[in-house]
């Protein structure tokens, strides 16, 4: 298993995603850092201003349509060039093949998290100079909404296996984030809207606009929703692999 | 003498068209099997259920003497390798990058890989991206995928595809050296017939999905009475003499078809008795193209 | 010419199963949306009709915003899609042989997705209206202002379309459109925060300069809106910078000739 893993990334090795992977969470702190800048007397709270400005839209779209692009590469691998006779003559199972794809996806996902959170902190600590301790939420903010991001992960590779386009699960990636923008603001159902999908459970995951930090039963269902999605999607990506065989 | 394959009552359908209907299929551990047939026969669809990569609608495929299902295909796949309508190669990487992808994921050791390269001949291309190959060169980048584990099992579909006539050559002697060599049990298919005279060991022939000779080349020919060219000194003379039989006029002489020994002893005297003189008796086995259309009624593969 | 019709109509015959339509009805559901979420919100109901809350404009701003972040990325996948067709069986090849000079190609596929794009633009700016209508605006439409804005915004869109289009026939990789396309949104909204002054050097925030309000501060803790003469100078920028991207990457990839 940790051979197709590996092989993920030898694959990925001469695209450009990575250029991706470090520009878009470096220019999603770069407007945060401006809105913040620009709005300093009403933001008052430093880190925590400037972590609401900055992850608003990258957790809103940015950071899972970044997502979706790389998986439409990483599939498109596949696509192209016969490769898909070649991959289920492997000794592999299915499970193994849709594991190390999503596997793989969540680490540049982990690395382009890990960029966010870099500049983010030199912004803070170095542009505006904040004096007050680093937040140590943003960290479990972080975290959180990677580990949500593997649910996201799983549910843009299934449909990126699926369609062989590399632009159309982009698009369904942008419209899901608006689904999961009025998930997310809905208030009726006791606002439970927003474990139905995974695109909503990541803005709640990134907290932007939290006052206050969220109850640990709600972390307990956030990660339970994860778990459901991800299961799920491994298990239609099997069964579509299953029906390309008829 | 143990089977490689087993193929017992496999039936594909898509839709309510069935595409694949073979009563028995057998390839002996060992040999070179070449399998036949024009297009949309239904080969490659087979040759596709014999690796997993489609389900048939019934029967069975024994590979090995187990049967191959979804609980045994991960580890029959470890024995087999393949090339399936066409290479398969990521194009962004050189071929290096890729035959080390293929190092990782069969778990061979290198020189594995560099013994394949060599095999193949591509040793002065590693290092260029797969996109700038030449067609010849990404399908032997693909043999070299195919065999780099040296596998018990080896399917290829069109192999020579694209070759040079040298290339040609080389995939030819690669072949043959597989089983006497590596042990590999050779499963082909083609369409130039030549090529496939020159290599296997037994054929299969399908057509319309349904098998319709299997057996071993020289089975093939050995019910079909050759032809034989007679070069003589005045081909339009010969040519009346035997009016009534299967005779073709050619250039320099008179061709008979199906003739058995003593009919074409029989012909010489003939020829001989008439005052021609007769230059050259040769024999001419019907080619497998001959045989083919006769076995099919079709005109090409 | 009648040639030309004949190409135009093969080249949508190549659409059939590339659901242009659906690609562009789930973009303006998500368009519409922001405009009917803006026309619900209690905020804007309460002061829908009264003459200092220019409640068109109101909505017109909204679906502005709306434009900004979603257009590059809808922009990005359509020309992906009419380019990446011909790069998976390598039809570049045929329709070379076949009669096309690579101008042709180049015109009729633009021509091709940017007449649906008009259509398509037209469209939301009437569901624009009726949405305004429905939720209860009773004042006046303000043509001027939204008919400036609606060419507007299809010039604006010209421009970046042709900027993908261009990178989509280049590049055999889409990824590069794509992920530009993400960036442009981002520098969009980017855009809108900072002075116009200095984003007036980004394009993806030209929709936003469309947004012909301010806000005035009308009493201590209390924001107005304020009325802006109209900035043609996007509609004249996007529509200059359309047309020499356009005809400079027609002839640069005429050199090319892949």
């Amino acid at each position: 298993m940790m051979n197709l893993i590996r092989i993920e990334f030898m694959k990925l090795k001469k695209s450009n995603i990575w250029t991706s992977a470090v520009i878009i969470p470096m220019i999603s702190v770069f407007l945060g850092s401006g809105n913040y800048y620009l709005n300093r007397e009403i933001l008052k709270s430093e880190w925590y201003s400037l972590w609401t400005q900055v992850s608003l839209f990258y957790g809103f779209f940015f950071y899972t349509i970044t997502i979706a692009i790389i998986c439409s590469y990483s599939w498109r691998m596949e696509h192209k060039d016969n490769n898909w006779n070649r991959i289920l003559a492997l000794p592999y199972s299915y499970l193994q093949l849709i594991i190390s794809k999503i596997v793989s996806i969540s680490i540049v996902s982990l690395c382009i998290q890990a960029i966010f959170l870099i500049f983010y902190y030199v912004t803070g600590k170095f542009v505006f100079g904040f004096k007050t301790e680093f937040p140590p939420e943003v960290f479990i903010w972080v975290g959180i909404s990677w580990i949500i991001s593997i649910s996201v992960c799983s549910m843009q590779s299934f449909i990126s296996m699926n369609i062989k386009s590399f632009s159309v699960p982009v698009g369904i990636a942008l419209f899901l984030c608006f689904i999961g923008i009025g998930f997310y603001v809905f208030k009726g159902l006791g606002e439970n809207l927003v474990y139905f999908l995974p695109n909503s459970l990541l803005i709640k995951g990134m907290s932007s606009n939290e006052t206050e930090m969220l109850k640990v039963s709600e972390y307990i269902k956030m990660l339970i929703s994860t778990l459901l999605f991800t299961v799920f999607f491994i298990y239609l990506s099997i069964i579509s692999i299953k029906k390309i065989r008829n | 003498m143990t089977m490689m394959i087993e193929i017992k009552n496999l039936i594909k359908k898509y839709g309510r068209e069935t595409v694949v209907n073979i009563d028995s299929l057998r390839i002996k551990e060992g040999e070179i099997y070449g399998f036949l047939g024009p297009n949309g026969a239904g080969k490659s669809t087979t040759m596709k259920m014999i690796l997993s990569l489609v389900t048939p609608t019934d029967g069975k495929i024994q590979i090995m003497g187990r049967e191959m299902n979804d609980n045994t295909r991960v580890a029959l796949l470890q024995q087999i390798g393949s090339l399936i309508e066409g290479p398969s190669y990521y194009s962004h990487l050189t071929g290096m990058e890729n035959m080390e992808i293929i190092q990782v994921l069969k778990d061979v050791p290198k020189k594995n890989i560099e013994k394949a390269i060599q095999i193949v001949g591509l040793k002065n291309h590693m290092n260029k991206k797969v996109k700038n190959y030449s067609l010849g060169m990404k399908q032997r980048l693909g043999v070299a995928m195919a065999i780099s584990n040296f596998p018990k099992l080896i399917i290829l579909d069109e192999p020579t595809n694209g070759l040079d006539p040298a290339g040609m050559e080389e995939m030819r002697k690669l072949i043959k050296t597989l089983p006497k060599d590596y042990g590999m049990t050779v499963m082909m298919s083609s369409h130039i017939l030549d090529e496939v005279e020159k290599v296997v060991s037994s054929i299969g022939i399908i057509n319309k999905g349904h098998m319709i000779f299997e057996g071993s080349l020289a089975e093939l020919k050995r019910d079909n009475h050759p032809s034989i060219y007679f070069k003589t000194s005045n081909p339009q003379k010969t040519f009346v003499l035997f009016k009534e039989k299967n005779s073709e006029l050619r250039e320099e002489g008179v061709l008979i078809s199906d003739l058995s020994d003593s009919e074409t002893a029989y012909c010489a005297k003939k020829i001989i008795d008439s005052g021609i003189e007769l230059y050259r008796m040769e024999e001419r086995t019907k080619s497998l193209e001959e045989l083919f259309i006769q076995l099919t009624g079709k005109k090409s593969l | 010419m009648i040639n030309k019709i004949k190409k135009f109509s093969v080249e949508n015959k190549k659409y059939r199963h590339l659901y242009l339509s659906l690609i562009f009805l789930l973009f303006l559901f998500m368009d519409m949306g922001i405009v009917i979420m803006t026309a619900l919100d209690s905020n804007f109901q309460s002061t829908i009709n009264k003459p200092e809350s220019y409640s068109w404009l109101q909505l017109i701003n909204s679906y502005l915003i709306a434009k900004t972040i979603f257009m590059p990325t809808l922009l990005a996948v359509i020309t992906s899609r009419v380019a990446d067709i011909e790069n998976r069986g390598d039809m570049w090849k045929v329709l070379k042989t076949s009669g096309w000079t690579m101008e042709e190609i180049f015109d009729i596929k633009f021509l091709s997705i940017f007449l649906k794009y008009i259509i398509f633009q037209i469209l939301e700016g009437i569901l624009l209206v009726l949405v305004g209508r429905k939720v209860g605006i009773t004042m006046p439409i303000p043509v001027e202002r939204l008919t400036v804005t609606l060419i507007s915004i299809i010039a604006i869109s010209f421009a970046i379309m042709t900027i993908h289009y261009f990178l989509a026939m280049r590049y055999e990789n889409q990824l590069i459109g794509l992920a530009l396309s993400v960036c442009g949104s981002l520098s969009g909204i980017i855009g809108i925060l900072l002075p116009f002054g200095i984003s007036r050097f980004i394009l993806y925030s030209y929709y936003a300069h469309l947004i012909s309000t301010e806000f005035v501060k009308t009493g201590k803790d209390q924001w107005g809106l304020k009325l802006v003469p109209m900035r043609l100078y996007p509609l004249l920028v996007s529509a200059l910078l359309g047309i020499f991207v356009f005809v400079w990457s027609r002839r640069k990839l005429k050199k090319l000739d892949f």
